[in-house]
């Protein structure tokens, strides 16, 4: 017994520590050193314009703009999928901003699990160095003080979260309890205030395939020459949702082209350098059954009008899908699938990033297959938005798109 | 010095339960009908189409698979099981905060998941355990409108 309880201790200290067995994973040792990108300038607009600059710093080609708050230049993601302004604190620190943390608090997670929490405090948030756009009041940023999903080791010290409703209960730091009106709505002068455009052009990599591109955020809406809404299909929200991010309804006609009914919803999403479609969608587009998509017996289509090519590509698969506005056909983007595997949708390796050029972009279905009579949703990322020069509108209302 | 060690065993055994899942605390892919609704209750009978592509529902209808929601943690879980009564998948749609994997893969939790694949801030695909007794659990969406899944590949019909 006397030999047992000399061993307490021990058996204590052992099981205080295999708590710590299973997660974690980052190792030890000094932290990666922070990645810097170049201030996001663009040669002299007018003023109401803020330049878009893409990066493979944190994937490929993302895009990102240099926001000043408080006259400091942050490089934050340029993202559609959220709502609201997003910085590390140890960024604002680093430029000499201390905002003092207060019970305005916010907490919440992204689809991989990193997380965002912290306090929201004010303010001047412009859009250029000077002479472009800047909050009337201090504007309300969430100052992410222990999240994980923007690190201080990353190149993006935040989010810059574009997403736009007439209701912000789904943004970033939704719940109702933190004011977080998108940039748009708390922008100086009421010609701006109302919606913007984003102008995205594509250059295609010299793999032949992917794209990286440029672009820029135009404020305002029919308030100048260069934010006019003429000429734009415009899908208007369905006003049963509270969506924050802007969504093309299937009421209004889904983006991918679904064969059993195309009841749910693409989400236009700059955040994310992929697509998520349906299953059925992709084996739609691509001209073969679902279920041959599921155990990829694939074999080269016959005659369509949507797909142009589906073949193996370094492992994974070339397709060539067409989108729809409406019922109208009016784009066609190439992406290369996940390297082959055996399960029934596209789950790959990380390894799957080295089989794929510079730049190269992956599709894969989603996660979860959403079901039409669920409303399910779609990400239509930056494959999509940069198939070719594209302009779309965002506002409180719905969101439109122009194809010069 | 008995209690000392009667407090010392009642934390061992928490312990155990915690990061072991042994202590009958989890339901979760791998586990049956009757573990399940002993744990949250009796479930309604859902159509299978409500968390399986088309195909993939009439695939599994036709192997005899059936499918519940249940009331897990806050979230309503969908949970499929084989002709054997034994959960081979479980997806919540559309909540709102990110389900935990810890509902979903029961008494691995306390393990540690291997990456099958990451998109920065919209996905993540991990397997706990390995072999038959592997689980896969996958997250995709937004802020606000996050749709989770987990299963096994062993299990499915």
């Amino acid at each position: 017994m006397r030999r047992l309880i000399r061993l307490i201790p021990a058996i204590f200290l052992l099981f205080l520590w295999l708590p710590g067995c299973g997660g974690g994973g980052g190792g030890g040792g000094t932290p990666p050193a922070p990645v810097s990108l170049a201030i996001c300038n663009s040669p002299a607009g007018p003023s109401n314009t803020m330049p878009v600059c893409f990066s493979g710093a944190d994937g490929p080609d993302i895009p990102y703009v240099t926001v000043y708050i408080d006259g400091k230049p942050f490089n934050l993601l340029l993202d559609t999928g959220v709502t609201g302004i997003l910085v590390n604190q140890s960024a604002l620190q680093a430029a000499g901003i201390n905002m003092a943390p207060n019970s305005n608090t916010f907490s919440g997670s992204f689809a991989d699990g990193t997380t965002f929490s912290g306090f929201v405090n004010g303010a001047q948030v412009s859009t250029l160095a000077s002479g472009g756009l800047s909050t009337t009041s201090n504007f309300q940023i969430a100052v992410d003080t222990g999240g994980n999903a923007f690190p201080s080791s990353s190149a993006l010290q935040g989010d810059f979260g574009m997403g736009l409703s007439s209701s912000v209960s789904f943004g970033l730091f939704g719940g109702g309890a933190v004011p977080t009106p998108s940039l748009v709505q708390g922008i100086e002068n009421g010609n701006f205030n109302n919606g913007f455009l984003m102008q995205l052009s594509p250059g295609l990599n010299g793999d032949g395939y992917s794209y990286s591109g440029s672009g820029q955020l135009i404020f305002g809406l029919n308030s100048q020459p260069d934010n006019s809404t003429s000429g734009f299909s415009f899908f208007p929200n369905d006003p049963s949702q509270t969506q924050s991010y802007p969504v093309i309804d299937s009421e209004s006609g889904g983006l991918s082209k679904n064969p059993s009914g195309n009841k749910y919803k693409s989400i236009l999403d700059t955040g994310s350098n992929f697509i998520f479609m349906e299953n059925s969608a992709i084996a739609n587009a691509a001209g073969i059954g679902e279920n041959a998509l599921a155990s990829h017996e694939y074999q080269l289509p016959s005659s369509t009008p949507v797909i142009g090519s589906i073949t193996l590509v370094k492992g994974g698969l070339n397709l060539s899908v067409g989108f729809y506005t409406g019922s109208v056909f009016d784009s066609r983007a190439s992406f290369v699938t996940s390297p082959n595997d055996s399960s029934a949708n596209f789950e790959f390796p990380a390894s799957a990033f080295t089989g794929v050029p510079s730049g190269g972009y992956i599709l894969i279905s989603n996660a979860v297959n959403p079901q039409p009579d669920d409303g399910g949703l779609e990400l239509m990322g930056l494959p999509y938005l940069l198939t070719q020069p594209m302009y779309w509108q965002v506002s409180p209302y719905g969101i439109g798109i122009k194809f010069p | 010095m008995k209690k000392a060690l009667l407090i010392l065993f009642s934390i061992l055994l928490a312990q155990i339960c915690v990061y072991g899942g042994v202590c009958g605390a989890w339901a979760a892919v791998g586990d049956t009908y009757n573990v399940m609704a002993q744990k949250y209750g009796a479930p309604a009978r859902v159509p299978l189409k409500r968390a399986f592509a088309p195909a993939q529902a009439e695939r599994l209808w036709n192997a005899g698979a059936k499918n519940y929601s249940f009331k897990i943690g806050g979230f309503t879980v969908y949970a499929a099981f084989n002709s054997s009564g034994v959960c081979f998948r479980m997806v919540a749609l559309h909540s709102r905060t990110l389900p935990p994997a810890s509902i979903f893969v029961g008494r691995l939790a306390g393990t540690r998941p291997k990456v099958l694949s990451r998109i920065p801030r919209r996905a993540i695909a991990l397997q706990y355990g390995a072999g038959a007794n592997a689980v896969i659990y996958r997250s995709f969406g937004l802020p606000g409108n996050f749709n989770v899944e987990a299963y096994s590949k062993a299990l499915e019909p």
